[in-house]
């Protein structure tokens, strides 16, 4: 028998079963940018989970930094200001370009949604290190960050002593706005935040950071999360 | 635009193209690690969704291929944690029709060959299943299996060699038996 299963017959067999194994077809599997903006009630559920930890979030007292974002570890500092850190640290090096128009595309955003908002069509698009896709402005030094919801990280904001988000009406199923600049925690990164439009679609989490004020802000979401 | 500086150019339509040229493989060594070939089509779709996920830390300078195919069978690896079912690997139908072929170095190989050498894979655990599969049926390097497995191309060679020893046992038990 040892001389049946030769070194070479055994390699030679082998390639042979790799070539003729039973495997499924690549006929059933979806193309990527369709799977990548597709409902699913996993997603949804989890997107709630998210608001319930960022509203747990929010109770937390924490003191955010004012200066790089290595000192938001510390998380010991006496006040935050909206400088010009706060901005660039949620669109750094970490992020990914990807093409604009494929990147409405592939979180099914309406093109003439967008258009028809103070922003109109996003100046550049990227994918953060948490997944989703981030589309981003000049005006307004503003992003939208577009997420599934299933991708396994929760984002939670964690908020200046004394400070909660506030409930908005009529931008998508549920909305939440924060006015200051605050601590954004993902499994990926700590970062700092500026002012945050949050809300929830059927299937998606959004949330636009701008310098825009609230009120456009919030006719913005209204816009972009109406059915 | 100061963004740009900062960023690559990417396009989920690239990528999907790209990892289409490597769903072959990618079915195949899901099929692999689960020990059968339903749910393998799963199992590559979530993956090609968390490798979409994880580009941004992916590294350009190195090979593509064995980078996706590790996401793959890590994930099929959790689906086979969770599903806790037994190998059961088999032959595509059509091959039992023509039960005796040459091959190109001259080596005959009969449809019992191939039926012995498949059921000492099955017995076999899945960490040898996953690098015989590797070497034997996607003909990779031992550089790029290392990619896969994570681990140095000198473990790799060893892992080879002990999963190619307990499958020769198998197949001498299966002879004997």
């Amino acid at each position: 028998m040892a001389e049946r299963w030769t070194d070479h017959r055994l390699d030679v067999v082998l390639a042979d079963v790799g070539e003729h194994l039973d495997v499924p077809t690549a006929a059933n599997l979806d193309p990527l940018p369709a799977v990548i903006a597709l409902p699913s009630r996993r997603r949804r559920w989890i997107a709630v989970a998210a608001l319930v930890l960022l509203v747990i979030a929010g109770l937390v007292v924490v003191a955010p930094a004012r200066e790089t974002v290595a000192r938001w570890f510390g998380l010991r500092i006496e006040e935050i200001d909206e400088d010009e850190a706060v901005v660039t640290a949620t669109f750094g090096e970490d992020v990914t370009a990807l093409d604009v128009d494929a990147a409405i595309a592939a979180v099914a955003l309406d093109p003439a949604r967008l258009d028809g908002t103070p922003l109109g069509r996003p100046d550049a698009a990227g994918i953060p290190p948490e997944g989703g896709v981030l589309l981003a402005w000049e005006r307004g030094e503003t992003t939208l960050w577009v997420r599934p919801g299933d991708d396994g990280s929760i984002v939670v904001k964690r908020l200046p002593e004394g400070e909660q988000g506030v409930r908005v009406d009529g931008v998508g199923q549920t909305a939440v706005l924060f006015e200051r600049a605050h601590v954004l925690a993902t499994p990926s990164r700590r970062v700092a935040a500026g002012r945050v439009l949050w809300w929830l679609t059927e299937d998606q989490e959004l949330r636009l950071e701008s310098d825009l004020d609230a009120a456009t802000m919030i006719a913005i979401g209204a816009a972009l999360g109406a059915p | 635009m100061r963004y740009e500086a900062t960023i690559r150019r990417l396009d989920p339509n690239a990528f999907d193209a790209r990892v289409r040229q490597e769903l072959a493989s990618a079915l195949r060594l899901a099929t692999v690690v689960l020990g059968s070939p339903e749910g393998a089509d799963d199992v590559v779709q979530v993956a090609m969704e968390r490798a979409w996920s994880a580009i941004a830390r992916y590294d350009v300078e190195r090979p593509f291929r064995p980078w996706f195919l590790r996401i793959v069978a890590n994930t099929a690896r959790n689906d086979r944690r969770r599903r806790g079912r037994q190998a059961d690997l088999r032959l595509r139908a059509e091959r039992e029709r023509e039960p005796v072929e040459t091959s190109a170095e001259d080596v005959v190989i009969t449809d019992l060959d191939r039926r012995h050498v498949l059921a000492g894979l099955n017995r076999l655990d899945v960490d040898d299943r996953l690098v015989i599969a590797l070497r034997y049926f996607e003909h990779l390097s031992e550089v790029e299996m290392g990619d896969v497995l994570q681990c140095a191309p000198g473990t790799v060679k060893s892992r080879l060699a002990r999963a190619r020893a307990r499958l020769r046992r198998h197949l001498e038990e299966l002879a004997d038996g």
